[in-house]
């Protein structure tokens, strides 16, 4: 069983909506979790730089998540000090709640960045 | 068939070079982020009732990204503030002009004289959002009526 599905409930992701980011059918999403239909090996290449972690983990060949040769994992470089944001709402000190979520949308935001990277390679 | 203020300005963004992020998992209603290869708003729309509060975050947001205020978390509040009346006067600036204000006071002036409300419904914005931008041009010194 591959961890495609556990990785897009860590992301708090819908099929849609994963769907709609890799530009496929909802069904294939699900075909995919459910190991129905194999992943093709440019879809695995996209998959594995949206979720940061290694192609054998993805399919669920090791416990392992981290890509080959990575010194960190895309969630541990990340630093609150260095993002750069402005919350919606009246200014007031950050919660603990706050500062996680931020934290999550950099870490999506860089998820994206190199997304878009990887598509602009392949371009 | 029309477009309402809230698509026009989903569309700009789509338009523009920030990347807009349907986040309906956050408590953050919306937030945006500067960082090396761009900017980003984060919007939950299930935090907001009507899409003329969603058009006033997300015209907020990208209020942000145009002036570049922006800050960390070790900014302190008062420069927060600042970072956020100039987000607030870009979204006014670029969203309610003063022309199309005032174009909004004449279609809606009664012999009563002017409702808010009235404003809000025409321009589909909320009162607020109105209140502030006729403070905003009186501070500028404009001619209000």
């Amino acid at each position: 069983m591959n961890n495609l599905k556990q990785l897009r409930k860590q992301r708090g992701i819908s099929q849609k909506y994963l769907a709609n980011e890799l530009n496929v059918a909802q069904n294939t999403i699900s075909q995919w979790e459910l190991g129905t239909r194999d992943i093709d090996s440019e879809t695995l290449k996209t998959l594995v730089n949206y979720f940061g972690v290694s192609a054998d983990y993805l399919l669920g060949n090791t416990d392992n998540p981290a890509p080959p040769g990575a010194k960190k994992s895309a969630q541990d470089d990340i630093s609150l000090d260095e993002v750069e944001f402005a919350l919606f709402g009246e200014v007031r000190e950050l919660t603990e709640d706050d500062k996680e979520e931020l934290l999550r949308m950099a870490r999506r935001m860089r998820e994206l960045d190199e997304l878009k990277k990887e598509k602009d390679k392949d371009k | 068939m029309c477009m309402t203020i809230y698509e026009e300005l989903l569309d700009d963004i789509d338009s523009s070079d920030i990347k807009l992020v349907y986040d309906k998992s956050t408590q953050i209603p919306a937030v945006s982020f500067s960082n090396a290869n761009g900017d980003y708003i984060f919007l939950n729309e299930y935090s907001f009732e009507t899409n003329a509060e969603r058009f006033v975050a997300l015209a907020h947001e990208k209020g942000h990204c145009d002036s570049g205020a922006f800050y960390n978390i070790h900014t302190p509040l008062i420069t927060r503030e600042i970072c956020e009346h100039r987000a607030w006067r870009r979204a006014i600036l670029d969203q309610l002009p003063f022309d199309k204000l005032m174009e909004a006071f004449e279609i809606c002036k009664t012999e009563d004289g002017i409702s808010i409300y009235d404003l809000a419904n025409y321009l589909d914005m909320p009162p607020d959002f109105i209140k502030m931008a006729i403070e905003q041009y009186i501070k500028l010194g404009k001619q209000i009526l």
